[in-house]
């Protein structure tokens, strides 16, 4: 008799834990529970925590995730004609997320996400199509900033798409489309090569007679600055010189007494200023005063 | 009653065969009971014993009770932890590294799995396929393949788990629509040469813009960009990689012809100056100086002046011969005499400065 309240407790355990299995069901953070009741939706039990229900196969339970979930379109790389006429490739990824369990449940077989996926990039290649189809390749790829319509294009595409989900009342809310591919048909990448190439050969001799050029005007100007100055130091001597000369003419007064004098003393002050540096004499015998060196010459013998 | 009658059973003291046997059935009974217990019990104990984990130095940790938070979404970090075991608690771990990494997954000519393998650059083709070898269209509508690596921590990893079924890819989608967009707005040559930081900063600028606007619960750091030409035409753009620096090297040289040469006319310039300065100074000196001395002389030379002159001839003479650095005095009757001039080579002026072809 002693065990029987501890065997009782078992059985209440094994019980509360049988029925716990059979009548509750457990809805995580980020998750949203659907409910069926024979196949019917009972209740959408969006809050995280327990919940209740009938056991199976009563009242069935699925889960759904409420988290962003991303795909990339399955399309690929589809050829876009664009309003200009010319061919673009675009690939985009989309997120997405549940933003009403019981159209999600309903339109996606049970809530399935594959499913959801499929439809879903039927959708955004179509509309991706319509909308790129509006635009005209500068509107992608441009050198004017003013022109690009990169961010534009996506949320065109974006908008349409939620447009086409509402009206499906899809249960779904887009929360981004992004472009994340972007080509040329092959053949026309050859072309693109070819005229790559002849932009390189045509900047290889810019840049050659650009150096050229450029190298040349920097020497010229060099010279031209280096003559410049000297003809500028030139003038500036002559001015020097004159200024000088004009100086000079104030002791002319005093050497007009006698011109003569005057004239002898400075061409005679010339001379040795001339001579007084690095001066190599050449002389004979006549120049004064060597005359006198040849009266010591020894005598010669009488013949 | 009789004994001795047949009909009757014979009276035994020992307790009948049955009995025995059930005694040792409820025996056996309490026994195993008894094990079940014990079982029981023991099963308790690491059904409890298993809700201990513990949380590693780089990661944390949410306990769901029932699938709601505990305690609000409380992070648990490194260390022993105990929760109720599943199905009561579930625990999340989320792997917070200090830096973790994305790379770009379009864009290059080696996909991130070759990348990682350290695959060798495919041959150049004369045409692509972007279904095989994905590349960036530049805003001068030319090809050529760009990469980017960013390095994010996770700032909030509540949100970075349970908002985003696949938050790294959303990362690595984020770097691809940014370099994709980076690159309709720069040239092929801003992207490959001149223009190199403004691209990485402007990809980097994207990717923040694409992070923050969906609140991915990471900060994203540095973000590194690498680029290269098609791979055909590798060796036409290293050609205009060359000429470029051919270039540079040719200004460099003009640069160094004009700042010599102007230094040394700018030098020649201010000597011619300070020599006609010189030589004013000293005419205006010596006109001066003769006017000073012109009196007296001139009271000597009234007197006598051939003998003035002759005197003041040998005085200027006396100066000259001394002064003069080589005598050569001509022997008499020598019919031919040799000497060479000029010994000392003369310095160069800037009159000597040779001029551009």
């Amino acid at each position: 008799m002693k065990r029987k309240p501890l065997t009782l407790a078992v059985a209440v355990v094994l019980l509360v834990i049988f029925g716990l299995m059979l009548f509750v069901y457990q809805v995580r953070l980020s998750e949203v529970a659907v409910v069926t009741f024979f196949g019917k939706i009972a209740q959408v039990n969006t809050n995280a925590g327990p919940g209740l229900r009938l056991p199976y196969p009563i009242e069935k339970v699925f889960k759904l995730d409420q988290r962003i979930q991303n795909f990339e379109g399955r399309d690929k790389f589809e050829e876009i004609k664009l309003h200009d006429q010319n061919i673009i490739l675009l690939s985009v990824y989309v997120g997405y997320r549940i933003s009403d369990p019981t159209s999600f449940f309903t339109k996606f077989l049970n809530g399935s996400i594959p499913v959801a996926e499929t439809v879903l990039n039927d959708l955004v290649r179509s509309s991706k199509l319509e909308v790129a189809g509006r635009h005209d390749f500068a509107d992608f790829i441009s050198t004017d900033p003013q022109q690009m319509k990169f961010v534009q294009i996506e949320k065109e595409i974006l908008d349409e798409v939620q447009r086409r989900v509402n009206t499906n009342n899809y249960g779904v809310e887009i929360k981004f489309i992004e472009i994340q591919k972007i080509g040329l048909p092959e053949s026309v990448t050859q072309n693109v090569f070819d005229r790559m190439t002849a932009e390189r050969q045509y900047y290889i001799s810019q840049i050659q007679s650009q150096g050229e050029l450029e190298s040349t005007r920097i020497k010229s100007a060099a010279d031209s600055t280096a003559a410049k100055l000297l003809y500028d130091a030139d003038a500036q001597a002559f001015t020097i010189r004159g200024e000088g000369e004009a100086q000079m003419m104030k002791s002319l007064e005093v050497l007009q007494q006698n011109p003569n004098l005057a004239t002898f003393n400075m061409q005679i002050a010339a001379m040795e200023q001339f001579l007084k540096k690095k001066t190599t004499l050449v002389l004979d015998l006549s120049t004064s005063p060597l005359q006198w060196l040849q009266m010591a010459e020894p005598a010669k013998p009488d013949k | 009653m009789n004994p001795q009658d047949p009909n009757v059973p014979p009276v035994s003291s020992a307790p009948p065969a049955e009995d025995a046997g059930t005694q040792a059935l409820a025996e056996a009974l309490r026994s195993s009971f008894f094990i079940v217990q014990i079982i029981m019990v023991a099963l308790v104990l690491v059904f409890l014993g298993s809700g201990f984990f513990t949380v590693g130095p780089q990661e944390k940790a949410v306990i769901l009770r029932l699938g709601k938070p505990v305690d609000g979404g409380r992070l648990l970090g490194p260390g022993a932890h105990w929760s109720w075991p599943k199905p009561i608690d579930e625990v999340i771990r989320m792997h917070i590294t200090s830096l973790s990494h994305a790379e770009s997954s379009v864009g290059w000519y080696l996909t991130p799995q070759e990348r990682a393998m350290g695959a060798p650059e495919p041959p150049g083709q004369s045409k692509l396929n972007p279904a095989n070898i994905t590349y960036a269209l530049s805003a001068d509508t030319n090809i050529l393949h760009v990469m980017a690596v960013a390095q994010y921590t996770i700032t909030d990893p509540t949100v970075f788990h349970f908002n985003f079924v696949d938050a790294p890819t959303f990362i690595t989608n984020a770097l691809n629509n940014a370099l994709l967009r980076a690159s309709s707005e720069f040239s092929v040559d801003g992207i490959l040469t001149s223009n190199r930081a403004e691209f990485r900063e402007r990809v980097q600028q994207q990717v923040n813009e694409l992070v923050e606007s969906e609140h991915l619960g990471v900060a994203v750091g540095q973000v590194d960009v690498f680029s290269s030409p098609p791979l055909n035409l590798k060796a036409k753009f290293k050609e205009v990689d060359q000429a470029v620096e051919k270039l540079h090297s040719m200004m460099a040289q003009a640069k160094t012809y004009d700042t010599t040469n102007v230094a040394r006319a700018r030098g020649e310039a201010d000597t011619r100056a300070k020599v006609a300065d010189a030589a004013r100074k000293r005419k205006v000196d010596m006109m001066a100086a003769q006017a000073d001395i012109f009196p007296k002389l001139l009271a000597q030379y009234v007197r006598n002046p051939e003998l003035f002159k002759r005197i003041r001839q040998m005085a200027i003479l006396e100066n000259v011969y001394t002064n003069a650095q080589d005598k050569i005095v001509v022997p008499p009757n020598s019919r031919e005499y040799r000497f060479q001039l000029n010994r000392e080579p003369q310095e160069p002026s800037v009159s000597d400065i040779p001029t551009t072809p």
